[in-house]
């Protein structure tokens, strides 16, 4: 009888863990791993919008299982970063990762996610993360500095042609100082020169030295590679020196939130590159942008975008392949052909997982031209500048053989 | 022909090199008003520091959070609530309410927190200090959230003044006018007044004031506030020139308020002011070398300071 009871426990027991195991089954992990605090707090903020938005289109489902997404704070610091992505794949083992914005934070959690041999979505702006430290298991959406650069900075140049000495403010990050390396290679083949480079705190508050000695240097134009509330204060302290009256100022980053810490008339005339603009006049931008308003009640901006398509990227994959594996999302995303994007036709490209799409620099226009609150921005150019169009050329060289995953 | 040619030889390196030193004289005097800017404002907030240690002998972890928080009341009443004072725009009518609101507020903090442990050992002190910083701290995250908030200049102060060797936003000249007159009232107050000399005195022997027939408490009590109305002050003043805004603003502001205090002397009113515009032009000049090492320069000037001179520039104890 004794020996009956303890059998009968048992069972039930193993019966109770059997369902409970097939239970989590049914739940399958997403994570992101963002900057949530310090000065890039806000950007994790709307990268995690765009994820979420693609999640509830896909009614929080995947090939009929539950999805649940976690996060985690990087506090903008790579080591931190490594470690909250080890902890959610031990714990959760998701399926896919995003991390946005910081470089340095998204460098670092590349090398460890293809450790982990865990796919992920990195999307700070460093050529590095799909060129020179690329690997099989990083993607972005988000067009790195060299294309930034050429785009943003020679239109910048195009409309202001006599401009051939700048100053230089740039964050003190990998993407900062990438951007600025870019810009200069580009300047000097022009024959210009950056008479100063200052790289200042990630967040930085005051920029009165630098700007002093800007006005002092007397430079044609002025360039500035900050984000976050970096580039919020630095707008508005160039517009209360007067700097952006006296000489063409180009930002190499520009984006809704930081504008909107600033004085409406603060980005008045200055230049700025963008992924995606809220008025870009396609489709697929005007959808977006009436069901992310939908949604929260405000335009959308193009960090927005860049989780959403991260997320809608890898539903679309996992849907195609019929399968949530590393591998197969993998080469699924590799294989995934044309489709249509934010900026028009985009692609990814499977030698290097960078997704090819139009990159805009807009000008900052004045109150009185403003047709919205959120109308900051005149798209002046568009274009596609991508290094390496060859695999061959490509500083890329991660290993391509399936069976390697 | 010649000769204008060997006149263009000398000439031209001659012009270059004083192109070069007028760019130089004007940077360094750019460098000298923006540092002067940001010294006063630190300046004032190490005033209400020093005066509230000198008077109370106490160290007030607490004052860069009220710094903080004043920043966010000001918000509060310039961009949600839009305090209407008739004749005032709502920028003035902050500068004028938060002050006297914080120091009323410091009123009470004097009398139900500090007084109690007053005599107590100095760690409950600075537990107690250290604890309300925190407080502070956690209360503007849960009431205004983590996103930076932007803070705009007065309308009527927008813009740029020409000072032939620079131009110079209007709000940053306002600034120093402004907290050098501030600095004028509080000297005249502290130095010329009945009042004045109580504190004086109470900084120098609060033991021996109260021995005199004087209401220390009271005194203590008004001086706190004071101390916290300065804080509240300088953050309204600074609001507009200290980026957006975030909970923990005040704490870079902190540590440099302890720098210019022990630079400037414990308790000592032009060891505040001196000590901040130091601190500020030194800042200054090392961002435009190295940004980096902007933030230890003051560390290095006070190492420099109190070894020469342990009490500080004015310090007396």
């Amino acid at each position: 009888m004794k020996k009956m009871l303890i059998c009968l426990i048992l069972m039930a027991g193993f019966s109770i863990v059997g369902i409970q195991s097939n239970a989590r089954a049914e739940t399958v992990y997403v994570a992101c791993i963002d900057d949530f605090s310090g000065p890039y707090a806000y950007s994790g903020m709307v990268y995690l919008k765009g994820i979420k938005l693609a999640l509830k289109e896909a009614n929080y489902t995947v090939l009929g299982k539950k999805i649940e997404l976690i996060t985690r704070d990087t506090e903008l610091k790579p080591p931190v970063g490594v470690r909250k992505l080890r902890e959610v794949v031990e714990k959760y083992q998701p399926f896919f990762v995003f991390q946005s914005e910081s470089s340095s934070v998204g460098l670092a959690m590349a090398q460890e996610a293809l450790n982990l041999k865990t796919p992920i979505f990195v999307e700070g702006f460093a050529t590095q993360i799909t060129g020179s430290e690329c690997n099989r298991y990083t993607f972005r959406w988000d067009a790195p500095n060299f294309a930034g650069a050429r785009s943003g900075f020679v239109a910048f140049l195009k409309v202001n042609p006599k401009v051939k000495a700048v100053y230089a403010i740039v964050d003190n990050n990998a993407s900062g100082k990438d951007m600025i390396e870019q810009q200069e290679e580009i300047f000097k083949a022009r024959g210009g020169k950056i008479i100063k480079t200052v790289f200042t705190p990630l967040g930085n508050a005051d920029f009165g030295s630098h700007l002093t000695e800007a006005l002092s240097l007397n430079p044609d134009g002025l360039v500035f590679n900050c984000y976050g509330t970096g580039n919020t204060n630095l707008t508005k302290q160039i517009w209360e020196f007067g700097i952006s009256k006296k000489m063409p100022v180009m930002s190499g980053f520009g984006g809704m939130t930081m504008f909107r810490g600033m004085p409406a008339e603060a980005p008045e005339g200055i230049y700025y590159g963008v992924n995606w603009w809220h008025t870009l006049d396609n489709k697929w931008t005007k959808d977006f942008v009436a069901r992310w308003k939908k949604e929260y009640g405000e335009n959308p901006e193009d960090l927005g975008v860049a989780g959403y398509m991260g997320m809608w990227l890898v539903l679309q994959t996992a849907k195609k392949v019929k399968s949530l594996k590393p591998k197969d999302l993998i080469i699924g995303l590799e294989k995934f052909g044309e489709f249509d994007g934010p900026t028009g036709k985009e692609f990814i490209r499977a030698w290097d997982h960078q997704v090819v799409h139009s990159f805009q620099v807009g000008r900052g226009k004045s109150v009185k031209d403003k047709k919205e609150n959120d109308d900051y921005l005149e798209i002046v150019g568009s274009a596609r500048e991508y290094p390496n169009a060859t695999p061959q050329e490509s500083s890329c060289k991660f290993k391509t053989k399936d069976e390697e995953l | 022909m010649i000769l204008k040619g060997a006149w263009d030889e000398i000439r031209g390196p001659f012009l270059v090199k004083l192109t070069r030193r007028n760019e130089l004289t004007s940077m360094v005097l750019a460098q000298v008003v923006n540092g002067i800017c940001w010294g006063m404002i630190l300046g004032l907030l190490a005033l209400g520091l020093t005066i509230i240690f000198g008077m109370l002998n106490i160290i007030n972890f607490a004052h860069g959070a009220i710094y903080a928080i004043s920043i966010y009341l000001a918000y509060t009443s310039i961009y949600i609530l839009r305090i209407p004072i008739p004749g005032i725009s709502t920028f003035w009518g902050a500068l004028i309410i938060i002050p006297i609101f914080m120091g009323l507020l410091g009123l009470v903090i004097e009398r139900f927190l500090i007084r109690p442990i007053l005599n107590a050992q100095h760690e409950y002190q600075l537990l107690l200090t250290f604890s309300l910083l925190l407080i502070l701290q956690e209360a503007i995250a849960i009431i205004w959230g983590t996103m930076p908030l932007p803070f705009d200049s007065p309308k009527s102060l927008v813009g740029v003044l020409n000072l032939k060797f620079m131009v110079y936003p209007l709000y940053r000249i306002f600034v120093i006018m402004i907290t050098v007159i501030l600095a004028i009232i509080f000297w005249f107050f502290l130095e010329k007044t009945k009042y004045g000399s109580v504190v004086r005195g109470g900084i120098e022997d609060s033991e021996m004031m109260a021995c005199l027939g004087i209401n220390i408490s009271l005194v203590r009590n008004f001086t706190f506030g004071l101390g916290i109305a300065v804080a509240a002050l300088s953050g309204v003043l600074a609001a507009p020139i200290s980026g957006t805004l975030k909970p923990l603003m005040g704490m870079t502001n902190l540590i440099a308020c302890f720098v210019i205090v022990a630079i400037g002397g414990l308790g000592s009113f032009s060891g505040a002011i001196i000590g901040g515009i130091l601190v500020g032009v030194i800042k200054s000049f090392i961002i435009m070398v190295e940004p980096k090492a902007s933030e230890l320069a003051m560390f290095f000037l006070m190492a420099i300071v109190l070894l020469l001179r342990p009490r500080g520039l004015f310090g007396k104890r």
